[in-house]
């Protein structure tokens, strides 16, 4: 029964060979061609997942009551030693299965959309090669069947990423903002790696199935070992969420993803919104029973620092006027609810609500995130700005963009039967059973979600009726097609029950509504839109007034909390004046130095002897009488 | 004694022959035909090379005054190409008309110089090598002072011949104390009988130090540059080479025939010697500018590397000197051909003045070049293998400092031998020296010497005879 | 004949073709020729030597052959590869192919050029397949020694001044070196009869340990020094910033990787116990080289200054990884070899090209 499994490669393989035809010869065709066949391909592909999610999850369904891991294949491609070997393949569980399905959607959709909103780039079909290649790799990520694996495949996407944020190379912010992203997260998977190397050391392997298998005794060898008094699996686990709180961006490794924004926009939505940035996420749900068993102090960690970056990014959103950067922190802070509720779950069952809440989340995210910054793409590609104060009144210009761009604002809201309605509400249910506190943060952030988003729907759709030079108008269907279907992704996709599909223990279990958390939050969320509605439905004075009260307060989240500067300030100050420079110095003057300076002493000392030659022919006789016998007088003294 | 006996010293009393045969033609031939005694002297100069490669048996004269072997064959054959590569080298400058009518005393003085030094080395007893010496040297005094319009000339032909006086002054007395304290001057009977005492280490000191002053080791070297920078480039090279050639040979024979007992004072007297020669000769070399000079200074460089292969007193030790010197002959020829050539054309004779060169005389900077790389030790060229070959001879003996303080001096030789490539491939100048064609002798000569620094390293042959005919201690 | 010394004849013939050539164009046919040849070979190479391994020889070093080239002194001209001189002659053969279409354009004494890059090249290959110290000592000075000319003739720049340190600074590392091989040399027949520089009679030896403490500096600093060791390795950013192009490439890619190739075959695997012993100290000098190197870099403004301390960097991890004195350790710096060499290669090509457009770098 595993016969379509086999083909699973095909899912790896096709994205690849579409990046490396079109990357080596795309260019010899129309520039249309390489956007149809990347299309196709990931067409081709999308049905593919589909058919494995379908097998996987009706079709076959549990074995013994437990959703089996499969691994179709597994090739060994680097042997170091007996003990340490890497393997190349694919692992099939619950969450990659559901992640294929996420990954190819989306990226269907941006393949999809991007022929029309791409049109007459002149790098058109570089897009379309990178666009592949992030493709492939993401996909390598979530296939991995070995911790090595995915880092191989981790770095990829960072390289994609980096590749296609700097699209537009000959925009200086462009160029600064790619770079910013990939030196952050290469800093983060340093600890990544490290924790690699910690946990594989220890363990002596780099598989998952045995990592996160039931039987603990690989673990047994580094068990008593500590480092500064904290077990070595503790650093490893921690080490490890480095690396993905690097990708994920959560604080305080968050600076990237608001400038990664200088990306083409259905860049923004494949990879800052709905899968690269998830990578962190799924990171620590795929090595969660580890986390569990050896490293639970970690997973607190990763509830607060999720906690933490939900709300900051949210109260940073609420002031920003660029509408990529307002959903890019709007990203952040749903990421930070997804690490929150991987961090306050248990394992298995029941206890694992908050894993099965996280991975829902994940899921619906995917679907309105890229949705809104599709949407987002769709209206700038009419007004040409990203600044939602030159917008305004669009809602008459672009219907099918304002109908789906409401219904992702209202799904991220939490509006109740859609989608992020379900996965919030259970994430709530994981928090409130956790600790109050984390919950109360929550449902603040529920509330401030909803006012951002609507502040920007009403600034863009409604707000002013100003007037155009050019008349905006509606985006053509090949990208107005993927708005109306990821809007019914939105709506729809919570209505998958979830909790028996993918699970901490890939167990089944049943959810059940909890009103007494769902109604408050979804008053909260209305509250928000209430406010959001009363400051910026019409032009008012209100936004105005409440910044000049608000003073120094707005201006530090405006600001961003300047933790930009901060980080400006190691870097640029401190690393690069304080060390590179005095080390470049070091290394022309002394170091150098003391090489030219063997030299310089040679040469003057050869200048110095020079005097020596005089041309005098009695002083040549007289010093060879004195060498002659001083030779002698020496040698009989010490020899004789 | 029979006439027979007689062709030991074949070589001696071919060079004889051709020196008188030089003589009589310059008596009797009225036009003072510099052409003639060209043609003659160097059609008879290499017959006597080329019969010089003829087997010869081994044997002493003279009571044992006298000797010859395989050993001496061979340096006698090497010393022989060097003095043929001189003479082709110098063909062009002693047709010049400054030159007319005195060919012939440039052909004599060299064969009798050649001569002496076959004496030299051949030598079983002090005296025999004392005359073969002055023989070898007094007649480099004329030579020097050759160009009899050159201010320059006359003081290098009287710096040697005052130096060379003091130096023979040293020599003799150091032989004679050596005489008293064992009452014989055969190297044979000296063998046995010397020891560590003071009197004669203070002989075999003054013994080398005369033929350190020879060989221009660092502190008996002073002479070296005044000389070689007013002599005529002919005898500047021929001092360089042929005559540092023979005084090796002769230290090296004599140290191992004579002084073997003592070689716990000679080996720490070679050390000092080696260690300042190498420094001193490249911390002068360094700042040269006229080639003659720059070539002297690195040619002092060279002998105290020579002095590391007589440490090793094996061999091995012997063998890799011979095979250093033959290696030398070419490399050093070669350089001071090129030096020769452009100063034939140009009269310049300075580093600066090659800036350039080979963009227009490619063929004579890559000669250069090559030479330069020889000089330095850089592989593939023969220089690399004599010099690896020295050092293993002094390693053998675990002299481990002494290679590593060598290899660093050879480090820095690598600098002014660069200077001269760079000089030639790398600067530019608005005035180079323009292209000229240099006389057919010359080129033959420089072929020569090209074709000897490639084939020597790589044919492995010659290192191999040579080895099979040196002895140790 | 033995397909090893083919890798030394195919450069020898191309400089022989070279010397007649008149123009550009034909110089740099017949080296593409030439070296495509010597790509060739590589790659059948590596076909030939898993064909062996499959047939199950298992000796360590394969297309033996053995010339008695000094007799008296028992140098040899001995050589012979195991997979990790193969890899790094496919390394030097695809690198040095790529610098001749780096170098496509080289107007000036073109013919000279190539003929100097490609006796570079014979240096390089001579090392990797000698297995005898002479030889290979041979073949590493003929690889420094072109880089003067390529440097000082065809560079930019100060060229003279960094074509000088870089000769001088690596012929003293090589000088040092020399010290150690003759260690090795006298030390190699304890029980007498002949010496020999025989990497594998060597190998069989135990030398005693007073001697490994001697000499096993010695040739480790002679090889590091190529390595770009610190503090030896300041003529690595002059050099690199000043050569040309192709030159950079080779000697950043492919050059460098003899130091460490050096360390591993002549210096560690000869003198264990002294490896032992004293590698905590180039522990110490090759972390200083990877985390000085990568902080200098970041100061540099000059794109082939950045990638000269990078490289300083890479080759500082190289030496580090050997001497961690494991076999994964020692695998990843063979791997990280081949690869720094070809993306250093890469990326001096492409800092070539931009020069070559915009004279900016």
């Amino acid at each position: 029964m595993t016969g379509i499994f086999n083909y699973s490669a095909i899912i790896l393989l096709l994205p690849l060979f579409v990046f490396a035809f079109t990357g080596l010869f795309g260019s010899r065709f129309k520039p249309g061609f390489s956007g149809i066949l990347g299309t196709t391909g990931l067409g081709i592909i999308t049905f593919l997942s589909y058919l494995i999610a379908y097998r996987y999850f009706f079709a076959q369904g549990p074995v013994d009551g437990i959703f089996p891991k499969l691994i179709p294949y597994n090739i060994l491609w680097l042997h170091f030693t007996d003990k340490l070997s890497i393997h190349m393949g694919i692992l099939l569980d619950p969450i990659s299965v559901m992640m294929l399905v996420v990954i190819t959607t989306v990226s269907f959709m941006v393949h999809l959309y991007s022929i029309g909103y791409m049109q007459g780039e002149s790098g058109y079909v570089r897009y379309y090669a990178f666009l592949s290649l992030f493709t492939f790799s993401m996909l390598g990520l979530v296939l991995a069947t070995n911790i090595f694996q995915m880092y191989v495949f981790w770095e990829l996407v960072g390289v994609s990423s980096y590749l296609l944020i700097g699209f537009y190379y000959n925009k200086a912010s462009a160029v600064a903002a790619a770079k910013k992203a990939f030196i952050v997260t290469r800093f983060a998977d340093l600890g990544f790696l490290i924790g690699i190397l910690i946990l594989s050391y220890y363990t002596g392997t780099f598989d998952f199935n045995l990592i996160t298998g039931s039987d603990q005794s690989i673990f047994a060898g580094g068990a008593s070992v500590t480092f500064m008094g904290i077990s070595v699996f503790t650093w490893a686990a921690l080490l490890i969420f480095m690396g993905g709180a690097g990708k994920s961006a959560m604080f305080p490794l968050h600076i990237w993803l608001p400038d990664a924004m200088e990306g083409p926009t259905p860049v923004s939505a494949l990879i800052h919104a709905a899968t690269m940035v998830v990578a962190g996420v799924y990171l620590v749900a795929r090595l969660f029973p580890f986390y569990t068993t050896q490293a639970p102090d970690v997973l607190e960690v990763i509830a607060y620092v999720g906690g933490f970056t939900s709300l900051f990014a949210a109260v940073i959103a609420c002031t920003q006027f660029d509408i990529k950067r307002v959903l890019a922190y709007s990203t952040l802070s749903q990421i930070g609810y997804m690490m929150l509720a991987l961090g306050v779950s248990g394992y298995g069952h029941h206890e694992g609500l908050g894993f099965m809440a996280s991975m829902f989340h994940l899921f619906n995210h995917a679907m309105f995130k890229a949705l809104l910054f599709l949407g987002a793409g769709s209206i700038i590609h009419a007004v040409h700005s990203n600044s939602m104060q030159d917008m305004g009144g669009l809602r008459k210009y672009m219907p099918i963009t304002h109908i789906t761009f409401l219904i992702a604002c209202l799904t991220i809201a939490g509006m109740p039967f859609l989608s992020a309605f379900f996965s919030k509400d259970e994430i709530l249910v994981a928090a409130y059973m956790h600790h109050k506190l984390l919950f109360g943060v929550e449902y603040l952030v529920a509330g401030i979600t909803a006012f951002y988003m609507f502040r920007l729907y009403f600034n863009i759709f409604w707000n002013n009726d100003r007037q155009y030079h050019h008349e905006p108008h509606e985006s053509p269907a090949v990208m107005t097609i993927p708005l109306v279907v990821l809007a019914f992704g939105s709506v729809f996709a919570g209505y998958l029950p979830f909790s028996r599909m993918v699970t901490s223990d890939s167990m089944p279990f049943d959810t059940h509504m909890n009103l007494g958390i769902a109604i408050p939050s979804v008053l909260i969320g209305l509250a928000g839109i209430g406010i959001a509605m009363m400051m910026y439905f019409r032009k008012t004075m209100i936004p105005d007034t409440l910044i000049k009260n608000l003073g120094a307060l707005y201006r530090w989240t405006y600001h961003k909390f300047y933790v930009d500067e901060i980080y400006l300030f190691i870097t640029k100050k401190i690393i690069f004046r304080y060390i590179s420079a005095p080390v470049a110095w070091f290394d022309r003057h002394i170091v150098d130095g003391l090489m030219n300076g063997i030299a310089w002493t040679i040469a003057a000392v050869s200048q110095r002897i020079r005097g020596l030659q005089t041309g005098q022919v009695q002083e040549y006789g007289f010093v060879f009488v004195v060498s002659a016998v001083g030779l002698v007088l020496l040698f009989i003294w010490f020899l004789v | 004694m029979n006439i027979s006996q007689l062709l030991l010293m074949r070589n001696e009393l071919l060079l004889t022959v051709l020196l008188l045969i030089v003589l009589m033609v310059e008596i009797f031939s009225d036009t003072r035909n510099s052409k003639l005694v060209l043609w003659i002297s160097m059609t008879g100069f290499f017959m006597i090379t080329l019969t010089g490669f003829l087997p010869l048996k081994e044997g002493s004269l003279f009571g044992g005054m006298y000797q010859t072997n395989q050993t001496t064959w061979c340096m006698k054959n090497i010393l022989n190409l060097g003095l043929l590569l001189v003479l082709m080298q110098s063909w062009k400058w002693l047709e010049h008309e400054s030159n007319e009518g005195k060919v012939s005393e440039y052909v004599m003085l060299l064969l009798s110089t050649l001569m002496g030094m076959n004496f030299m080395f051949s030598s079983g007893d002090f005296l025999m090598m004392y005359l073969g010496l002055e023989l070898a040297t007094i007649p480099i005094a004329a030579l020097a002072a050759f160009d009899k319009f050159s201010n320059r000339s006359a003081e290098a032909g009287i710096k040697l011949i005052l130096s060379s006086a003091l130096s023979s002054g040293v020599l003799l007395f150091g032989i004679s104390i050596l005489y008293g304290t064992t009452g014989s001057i055969f190297f044979t009977d000296i063998a046995g009988k010397v020891s560590l005492n003071s009197l004669q280490t203070l002989g075999l000191i003054f013994f080398v130090s005369g033929m350190g002053f020879k060989i221009s080791l660092v502190p008996f070297h002073l002479w070296t540059a005044d000389v070689y920078e007013g002599s005529p480039i002919g005898i500047t090279s021929y001092l360089s080479v042929v005559s540092k050639g023979a005084a090796v040979f002769t230290l090296i024979l004599v140290l191992f025939k004579a002084f073997h007992a003592i070689i716990m004072i000679w080996e720490p007297l070679l050390y000092t010697l080696a260690v300042s020669t190498m420094t001193i000769g490249n911390l002068f070399a360094l700042r040269q500018n006229n080639m003659k000079r720059f070539l002297a200074f690195s040619s002092i460089t060279q002998a105290g590397f020579i002095l590391l292969g007589i440490m090793g007193a094996s061999p091995l030790g012997m063998a890799t000197v011979i095979y250093f010197v033959l290696i030398y002959v070419f490399t050093n020829l070669a350089a001071f051909g090129v030096v020769m050539a452009i100063s034939n054309a140009t009269e310049k004779e300075n580093i600066e003045d090659y800036k350039g060169l080979y963009l227009t005389n490619p063929k004579l900077s890559l000669v250069m070049l090559l030479s330069m790389f020889s000089l330095a030790g850089i592989p593939p060229v023969a220089g690399f293998f004599g010099k690896f070959f020295l050092f293993t001879a002094a390693a053998s003996k675990g002299y481990y400092m002494l290679v590593f303080i060598a290899v660093i001096n050879a480090t820095i030789s690598l600098y002014y031998y660069l200077r001269v490539v760079k000089a030639m491939f790398i600067d530019k100048t608005e005035t180079p020296i323009p292209y000229f064609k240099s006389d057919f002798p010359m080129r033959l000569s420089l072929i020569i010497c090209v074709a000897g620094i490639f084939l020597i390293g790589f044919a492995s042959f010659i290192y191999e005879y040579i080895l099979s005919i040196s002895f140790g201690i | 004949m033995n397909i090893l010394t083919m890798l030394i004849l195919i450069p020898f013939v191309t400089i022989i073709g070279l010397m007649f050539t008149k123009d550009l164009k034909s110089a740099r046919g017949i080296s593409a020729i030439g070296m495509g040849a010597q790509l060739i070979v590589s790659v059948v190479l590596v076909v030939l030597y898993i064909q062996l391994r499959k047939a199950g020889v298992t000796d360590d070093f394969v297309f033996q052959f053995d010339y008695t080239w000094f007799p008296s002194l028992n140098f040899h001209y001995f050589i012979g590869v195991d997979g990790i001189a193969i890899s790094m002659i496919c390394l030097t053969s695809v690198v040095v192919f790529a610098g001749i279409f780096a170098s496509w354009e080289m107007e000036f004494l073109s013919k000279e050029f190539f003929i100097s890059l490609i006796l570079l090249a014979t240096g390089v290959f001579g090392f990797f397949i000698s297995l005898d110290l002479f030889t290979m000592f041979l073949f590493y000075e003929l690889a420094v020694i072109p880089m003067y000319l390529l440097i000082g003739i065809w560079g930019s720049g100060p060229k003279e001044y960094s074509a000088m340190k870089l000769t001088l600074m690596l012929m003293g590392g090589s000088a040092v070196l020399m010290v150690g091989l003759f260690g090795l040399y006298f030390n190699s027949a304890p029980d007498g009869g002949p010496f020999t520089f025989n990497l594998l009679q060597l190998a069989a030896i135990d030398f005693p340990i007073g001697i490994q403490r001697y000499f096993f500096p010695f040739i480790f600093v002679g090889f590091g020094v190529l390595g770009a060791l610190f503090p030896l390795h300041t003529w690595s950013p002059d050099g690199h910033s000043s050569a040309p192009t192709a030159v950079s490439m080779l000697h950043a890619g492919v050059l460098m990787k003899l130091g460490g190739y050096g360390c591993f075959r002549v210096a560690m695997f000869l003198m264990p116990e002294a490896t032992n012993e004293m590698a905590w100290i180039f522990i110490i000098l090759t972390t200083i080289s990877v985390v000085y190197g990568a902080f200098s870099a970041i100061w540099q403004k000059d794109l082939k200054y950045i990638n000269a301390y990078s490289s300083v960097s890479h080759c500082g991890l190289v030496l580090f990884a050997l001497l961690m004195l494991n076999t994964t350790s020692m695998t990843g710096a063979i791997i990280q070899m081949i690869s720094h060499g070809l993306m250093t290669a890469l990326f001096f090509a492409l800092i070539g090209m931009i020069y070559g457009r915009d004279y900016l770098k």
